[in-house]
């Protein structure tokens, strides 16, 4: 395999830089301000986006499981790797960051919204995935059983949403609630889609360097077999 | 389809066997599950309202910690002189040895459940439980095992494998326990048990999806 990073991703990686940039600049610049919480708000557009490209990047890693448990291919299992890897950094620091913005709005760094409580359970779920890998030395028997038990977790999130949900939420619903404090003027909207979308190509451009240095790696394991065969 | 019976049926009477000779599952896990039942004793406020409030949660809790030591070694016992080796050689389906382990692990988990209730009840001067209470133990109980042995068997290949069972599955199996102790408190607070039926229904959804992801994923799991 070529260590050179692809040309491709190389402005990949560029061009979703100048976009975060760009999307800074209209957070902070071109966005109003919210007329109740004030600057604090502006953590929102991050931590939406943050939050979004967890999710997602949880459901490609079942996605890739789904497909690598049917046709064995490695590619899957470095993408659900990765998903999994990149998608826990993303829902981390979206946890971090609706915490620090619960703590003025609130008043408390955490409460036991159905929402906060599914997200942290996730995050478990899906660093029991990381130690469950590390633990396996076969590369074979690794592969499936951490697909299975990466679509057995994506299961399991939906499952626990809605077996805490009774709990009365006091999270804002952004898109398409009733929250009469959450109401967004049309520009905070578009700056949010926008945000989510940059940060959108920005995982995307991670993604590929992740599962780069997943291929890499594989790659080192075969030449130390085939080194030690030629040894032997 | 009779023949998949008996190799059940045959496989749990091994596993009995082997528990009746050795006492490793059963009588660990209820020796573990007093141990805690009297540490909480310490724990507890003497307050009889206060712990009636929380006797649900509280039980499940001695459950699910006790039930943890009988998943390790449900599993465990076959990976000793390499038996899954032979298990698995043997012309039996996969499900069939599934299903054997979670039965198994039911039949433990349910009958520490029955023991560990009135215990409970008597020790911490809380209301009797009423025989409802035994429909959602069962239902509760076989999510838990049903899952358990799922992921039992995913950590048993894995170089830290007890300790690796409860942060791979107490996560997951959340939801299942989240239902099973609000019925529960419900049971005990002397709700009518028509208007708990939803919950149960929602046991039993959780009961039949961790069952059907045992099935199809034990076989991929233990397979060369």
């Amino acid at each position: 395999m070529n260590m050179q990073i692809p040309k491709k991703l190389k402005i990949l990686d560029w061009f979703s830089f100048f976009l975060i940039l760009f999307t800074c600049w209209l957070i902070f610049y071109k966005t109003p301000v919210e007329m109740n919480m004030g600057l604090v708000q502006k953590i929102f557009y991050f931590h939406v986006a943050y939050a979004w490209i967890g999710m997602v990047s949880f459901l490609v890693a079942a996605i890739s499981a789904i497909i690598f448990l049917r046709k064995g291919l490695f590619i899957y299992d470095a993408v659900t790797e990765s998903a999994v890897e990149i998608g826990l950094v993303f829902t981390l620091i979206a946890i971090i960051t609706g915490s620090i913005w619960a703590r003025p709005i609130w008043n408390t760094w955490w409460t036991w919204d159905p929402r906060l409580t599914t997200t942290s359970i996730m995050a478990l779920i899906y660093a029991g995935y990381l130690f469950l890998r590390g633990s396996l030395d076969n590369p074979e028997k690794r592969r499936k059983i951490t697909s299975i038990y990466s679509i057995i977790g994506c299961l399991s999130v939906p499952l626990t949403f809605f077996s805490i949900r009774g709990v009365r939420s006091i999270h804002p619903v952004v898109f398409g609630g009733d929250t009469p404090d959450f109401n967004m003027d049309s520009q905070m909207l578009r700056t949010m889609l926008i945000a989510i979308a940059v940060f959108s190509i920005f995982y995307i451009a991670v993604m590929w360097h992740r599962i780069r240095l997943a291929e890499l790696k594989e790659e080192i394991e075969q030449l130390k077999l085939t080194s030690e065969e030629d040894h032997d | 389809m009779k023949s998949t019976f008996q190799t059940i049926r045959a496989l749990i009477r091994k596993d009995m066997q082997i528990e009746s000779h050795t006492r490793e599952i059963f009588t660990v896990m209820l020796v573990f599950a007093l141990s805690i039942l009297f540490i909480l004793n310490f724990a507890l406020e003497q307050n009889v309202k206060v712990r009636t409030g929380s006797a649900a949660g509280l039980i499940w809790i001695i459950l699910i910690l006790a039930g943890q030591l009988g998943l390790n070694q449900i599993m465990g016992i076959e990976k000793q002189g390499n038996m899954i080796e032979a298990l698995l050689a043997s012309p039996v389906p996969r499900s069939a040895i599934y299903l054997s382990k979670t039965i198994s692990a039911f039949v433990f988990m349910f009958l520490m459940a029955l023991i560990i209730h009135p215990l409970y009840c008597i020790f911490y001067n809380v209301p009797m439980i009423s025989p409802d209470f035994i429909l959602v133990s069962a239902l509760g109980c076989w999510g838990y095992a049903a899952l358990g042995v799922l992921i039992s068997a995913m950590t048993i290949q894995t170089r830290t494998r007890d300790i690796l069972l409860p942060v791979l599955f107490y996560p997951l199996i959340i939801p299942l326990v989240v239902t099973t102790v609000k019925v529960t408190g419900s049971i005990l607070s002397g709700e009518n048990f028509s208007s708990l039926l939803s919950s149960l229904y929602q046991i039993l959804a959780f009961d039949v999806i961790f069952t059907a992801s045992g099935i199809l994923g034990f076989e991929l799991i233990v397979e060369d």
